[in-house]
């Protein structure tokens, strides 16, 4: 496990501490032993040597940081991908350049917009931050960060980034991803019902109501995965989909689980057809509505953030992860850097056909939305699972079992 | 969440498209009640007319409904001609018609645009706006603006059309079928534009009539009662279109009427195109005083019935002006499909009555 590109150099940084701490206490160990406070021999041989422990730590927490600037980096462009995409779709521009025009703070304009999101953080940092009067305080203050921004920062060790990168693969998986996702509604509830404002209180109802009914047919339609591959971990089920008849993925040997599970992941996402909990037609902004300043850009950053996270699970559990159809594993696997760049792209198409659907859709309203949740994708997920393990059981090694 | 609770939607909501509230009693997601709140921009419009000459005033009735400012202007003015007893040529008239039709286009592309995004779908609120900006182009080449157009004059039109307008409004008009046509793919094909518009604030044929629906409201809901073909004006009678109407009376019905009357309204163009006389006299001096006397004229609006009483008192000044507005009653039929219906619901059904708070408020 892990990306073992920092492994020299943790320990490299390990014999230089090391190095420069054994003379160091030879040195303090002898003149403590000619003035008498020591035996002398005791340092005769003395090595400073690390525990395993504070190795493994020492590089899990410099690829928790790689992780998080990766997700950081991709969720202010994958705004500003969608932002280009959508207004393509409208037949507008979107943003075009930004200049920061502080006497040219970086020399030249930036083309595309691509400055267009960080100067929008800037904004909305300088902003006032405003606690609504009526508001009941603590909740509006800690419920949201704890519960809606601070997990999916957790997450980012879990997630592959191709291959077997990834910085922790325990045992429950994307059990684990799937759990603190769940902790989102109760912090959007908190948000929503202390800010006292009835717009918030319908929003966070609404919101509570769909997570919940959505995150059934979410784990339903990859139950279907976990029969066939035994496995819960991102990295074993993308491995799996090469040992299928031509390597093809899960999104083609099970339809109907891919179809439940990006309708879900849309409904879990609050994403256009299914973004009724901020229906802004109505509900103005939804549970947000009281929110301002950086608190508003968190939450909608932590929208995208989790859209990038399911595009993370939906690539590796359909899609094969970093690797493709009537390809075999080893020709990708032995290249550096192949498997990475196959599964961002990857990432990158998935966005994509949600921002598409962003782009197509109106949304659906809340009674629609739970008689699709219970009525159609639940059954559909049981059917898919069904179906899989009738085929599995006739032909295990059509889903790469032998 | 048994109990009940009032939401205030409005004065600045972006369900309501310009300043009025909207009280919604709800139980969670129900409405149970609701009561409508205007005069947020109440400008006296009706008095303004009464406390000047009515030929000043024509420029003030441009400013009744910003989206469709050359049909109430028009309506002023035949109304006042209908007062003098003044003929128009049949040029005028031609005109006239091509104009106010391509207002009804630029007006349900507003209309569409506004509905398509309260459903949501935030495409379809931006694309029809390109189109609205070609007719807008094309108003603005004929009469030198966008959307206060101050145009027709009593006895006539400000000036001829200028060179080359005819082709290019025949052009525009096959453009706009194509437009009109993909939109109506577009929408029609949706799922989810189709579960929101559906089945979705109806409006029976008897509660249309008593809460005094007209236009496309009241032709959802299966009346046909389009003064363009009962009360023939202008040359509607010389020319061949059909008025569609629909028995549903929900979201979709007037969804659908509204899209077939861009397309009659094209037919109607091409039409008055070809049969446009070629000589006519343009503008024509028309009396200084109104005479005694009262009159109530209307024309079919892109919303309804719109109309002018006007009483004459042998001066410059009117004695007694009052606006019909279609789109007044249209807002309070609305507040009558909203009993029962969900929240989520409130922003389609009252978008489908093509509100325009300028004329509401006066």
């Amino acid at each position: 496990m892990g990306y073992g590109i920092y492994d020299g150099l943790v320990d490299f940084l390990l014999q230089l501490v090391a190095g420069i701490l054994t003379p160091l206490i030879k040195t303090i160990g002898g003149v403590l032993g000619l003035i008498g406070l020591a035996e002398p021999e005791q340092f005769l041989h003395f090595e400073v040597e690390f525990q395993p422990s504070i190795r493994s730590t020492l590089i899990d927490t410099l690829e928790m940081t790689t992780i998080l600037i990766f997700l950081i980096v991709n969720t202010i462009m994958l705004i500003w991908f969608e932002r280009k995409l959508v207004a393509r779709m409208m037949a507008r521009r979107g943003p075009t350049f930004i200049d920061f025009n502080y006497g040219h703070f970086f020399g030249r304009t930036w083309k595309f917009g691509l400055l267009q999101n960080i100067a929008e953080f800037l904004k909305f940092f300088s902003k006032e931050d405003i606690v609504p009067e009526k508001a009941d305080k603590f909740p509006f203050n800690i419920g949201y960060f704890a519960f809606v921004v601070a997990p999916p920062f957790i997450l980012g060790g879990l997630l592959p980034l191709g291959g077997s990168a990834v910085v922790a693969d325990p045992a429950v998986g994307f059990l684990l991803i799937f759990a603190l996702f769940s902790l989102y509604p109760v912090g959007v509830l908190i948000t929503g019902w202390s800010s006292n404002n009835k717009y918030s209180l319908i929003g966070a109802f609404r919101s509570a109501a769909q997570l919940i009914s959505y995150e059934i047919p979410l784990i339903f339609s990859v139950g279907a995965v976990v029969i066939v591959t035994n496995s819960f971990s991102l990295v074993d089920i993308a491995a799996q989909q090469t040992l299928t008849p031509f390597h093809l993925p899960f999104a083609i040997l099970m339809p109907i689980g891919f179809i439940v599970f990006m309708v879900a992941l849309a409904a879990e996402t609050e994403r256009i057809p299914f973004d009724i909990p901020e229906a802004e037609a109505e509900l103005v902004m939804g549970w947000r509505t009281e929110l301002t300043g950086f608190r508003y850009m968190m939450s909608m950053a932590t929208e995208y953030f989790i859209l990038l996270i399911g595009a993370f699970i939906g690539v590796s559990i359909f899609w094969a992860g970093s690797y493709l159809p009537f390809i075999p594993r080893e020709w990708i696997d032995n290249l550096p850097l192949l498997p990475n760049i196959i599964f961002i792209v990857k990432l990158w198409l998935f966005i994509f056909l949600f921002i598409w659907v962003r782009g197509a859709l109106p949304r659906v309203r809340v009674d629609q939305l739970l008689n699709i949740g219970w009525k159609r994708l639940i059954p559909l997920a049981v059917l898919n699972i069904i179906v899989v393990v009738i085929l599995f059981i006739s032909n295990p090694s059509l889903f790469g079992v032998y | 969440m048994s109990e009940q609770m009032y939401i205030h939607m409005g004065p600045q909501h972006p369900v309501n498209h310009g300043l009025w509230t909207l009280k919604v009693r709800t139980a969670g997601e129900k409405v149970i009640d609701s009561e409508i709140m205007i005069g947020y921009i109440f400008r006296m419009i009706e008095k303004m007319a009464e406390s000047r000459p009515y030929d000043v005033f024509q420029p003030l009735a441009d400013r009744l409904c910003y989206v469709s400012a050359m049909s109430w202007e028009g309506t002023y003015i035949m109304a006042i001609e209908k007062l003098l007893d003044l003929e128009v040529s049949k040029r005028v008239q031609y005109m006239r018609v091509i104009l106010l039709e391509l207002q009804r286009i630029a007006s349900h592309f507003t209309w569409l645009s506004a509905y398509a995004g309260d459903l949501g779908v935030l495409t379809m609120l931006v694309i029809p706006y390109r189109e609205r900006e070609y007719v807008l182009d094309i108003l603005e080449h004929v009469t030198g603006s966008r959307m206060m157009y101050n145009f027709f004059r009593p006895g006539g039109l400000k000036h001829d059309f200028p060179k080359g307008f005819l082709e290019d409004a025949r052009r525009l008009t096959y453009y706009l079928d194509k437009k009109i046509h993909e939109y109506k793919d577009m929408c029609d094909d949706s799922k989810v534009f189709m579960m929101r518009s559906k089945k979705v604030g109806i409006l029976s044929k008897a509660n249309a009539f008593d809460l005094g629906t007209t236009g496309p409201v009241l032709r959802a809901s299966g009346v046909q009662g389009d003064l363009r073909k009962i009360e023939p004006y202008l040359v509607y009678d010389e020319l061949d279109f059909k008025i569609p109407v629909q028995k549903a009376g929900d979201c979709y019905a007037r969804f659908q009427i509204r899209m077939e009357e861009m397309q009659q309204s094209t037919q109607i163009i091409r039409q008055a195109l070809d049969q446009i006389p070629k000589e006519g006299e343009i503008s024509k001096k028309a009396p200084r005083k109104l005479p005694k006397g009262e009159i109530y004229f209307r024309t079919e609006d892109p919303r309804g019935e719109a109309g002018y009483y006007i009483v004459g008192n042998d001066d410059r000044i009117p004695y007694r002006i009052k606006i019909r507005s279609p789109a007044y009653n249209n807002l309070y039929a609305s507040a009558h499909l909203l009993k029962g219906a969900k929240v989520a619901d409130i922003p389609p059904i009252v978008a489908s009555m093509d509100l325009c708070m300028g004329e509401i408020d006066r």
